[in-house]
């Protein structure tokens, strides 16, 4: 599955519809295999789209919904009611059809929504935020179905967020998307460990970032020394960056250790500025010395003491988890 | 079916809401999760 992800606003929708021949682009152009396919209407690309907000009707039984496209095709009535009943079997409303969409709970209408784009065999798939709508626990296990659904059939897929963990469970490669461009495309966990701009290392996930300038590049022990606020701080060695230019360093508070013995590493001194407790994990807010909040995770807080509000404390991360990124990306 | 964008630019006025996007989307592209896990590994600065 291919994830377009990106802020509301940021043209997620616009390039969906470019994709589906509802807008025709002012440049550039769209293929389809080796197709050229700017001018042809969307009827005809053999798409399949699941909008935004559903836009079922609501005066049309879940039957009918799903059928309408078909009786456009003027496809045999017993056909219709073939591949209708087949379809709605495969996102289990099997009992459903006669209901209509007011009568639906927000995941069923989906899944109304996702069967009416699949009833007509769709080459390619357009999913423009499918789970939006629907609670924290339905989403979980509606997205398990649509990854299912899309392996089994195999269907070339574009599937559309703006958040970030849906993006992260569901493909194969994401396209970070801000103001209209895409940033970085990769694999979700390119994009997690490896973010090569300050705005994927801010979107995806929560990352503490270190303003820094280059001191030293030391491609033999794979290792950026850096200068920052917080002092010098090892990186992995990146081949873009040499000494004297500026960077941003980033940590993720997962690859942070509280008051840990071992040396060899990272460390900055700090004051406990606020205590979140999570549930599977602890995230401290530590106040470095020259101000900076810096979050830093504790991964088995049954067997934690918690830290009382301003205890010192030196919070330490390894250079292998410390990425950096060119100051103007 | 493969998806090829080149270049893909759309404004509303002079608002350009879609900028040069380029990208390709392989057939069905999706792999089972093992080797989605070994394709996924880190290229660029290991
Ligand atoms: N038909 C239109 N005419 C003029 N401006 C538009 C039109 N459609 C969208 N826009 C503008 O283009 C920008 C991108 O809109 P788009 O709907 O593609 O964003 P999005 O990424 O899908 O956002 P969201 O996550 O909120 O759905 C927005 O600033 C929006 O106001
Ligand atoms: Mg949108």
């Amino acid at each position: 599955m291919f994830t377009l992800l990106g802020p509301s606003g940021c043209g997620k929708t616009t390039l969906l519809r470019l994709i589906a021949g509802f807008y025709v682009p002012d440049e550039g152009e769209v293929r389809f295999d080796d197709r050229r396919v700017n001018e042809v209407p969307p009827h005809e690309r053999g798409i399949g789209m699941v909008f935004q907000n559903y836009a079922l009707w609501p005066h049309m039984t879940v039957f009918d919904n799903i059928a309408y496209g078909l009786k456009l095709q003027k496809i045999a009535s017993a056909t219709i009611a073939e591949r209708v009943g087949s379809v709605l079997e495969k996102v289990k409303l099997g009992s459903l059809g006669d209901r209509y969409p007011g009568q639906l709970s927000g995941g069923q209408q989906q899944r109304v929504a996702l069967a009416r784009a699949l009833v007509l065999n769709p080459k390619i798939l357009l999913l423009d935020e499918p789970l939006s709508n629907l609670d924290a626990k339905i989403r979980i296990s509606v997205r398990a179905e649509i990854r299912k659904l899309q392996k089994e059939l195999g269907i070339t897929t574009v599937y559309v967020t703006h958040d970030q963990e849906e993006a992260l469970t569901l493909s194969d490669r994401i396209a970070v998307f801000n103001q209209g461009r895409v940033l970085q495309i990769g694999p979700p966990r390119e994009l997690y460990e490896r973010p090569q701009s300050r705005f994927v290392a801010d979107f995806i996930g929560i990352n503490n970032l270190i303003d820094g300038t280059v001191q030293a590049a030391d491609p033999a022990r794979k290792t950026l020394t850096v200068t920052t606020a917080a002092g010098e701080l090892a990186a992995l060695w990146d081949e873009r960056l040499h000494p004297g230019d500026t960077c941003v360093l980033c940590v993720r508070p997962e690859n942070a250790a509280i008051n840990a013995p071992v040396d060899g590493q990272n460390r900055i001194k700090g004051r406990i500025a606020f205590a979140a407790y999570l549930g599977n994990s602890l995230r401290y807010d530590v106040e470095l010395e020259h101000g900076q909040i810096f979050k830093a995770d504790i991964r088995d807080p049954w067997h934690h003491e918690e830290f009382p509000v301003g205890t010192a404390v030196s919070v330490s991360f390894p250079a292998s988890s410390t990425v950096a990124i060119a100051g103007d990306r | 079916m493969r998806i090829t964008v080149q270049d893909l630019t759309k404004r509303f006025g002079k608002n350009e809401v879609v900028s040069r996007i380029s990208f390709a989307i392989q057939e069905g592209e999706c792999s089972p999760s093992s080797d989605r896990r070994a394709a996924a590994r880190p290229r660029c600065c290991a």
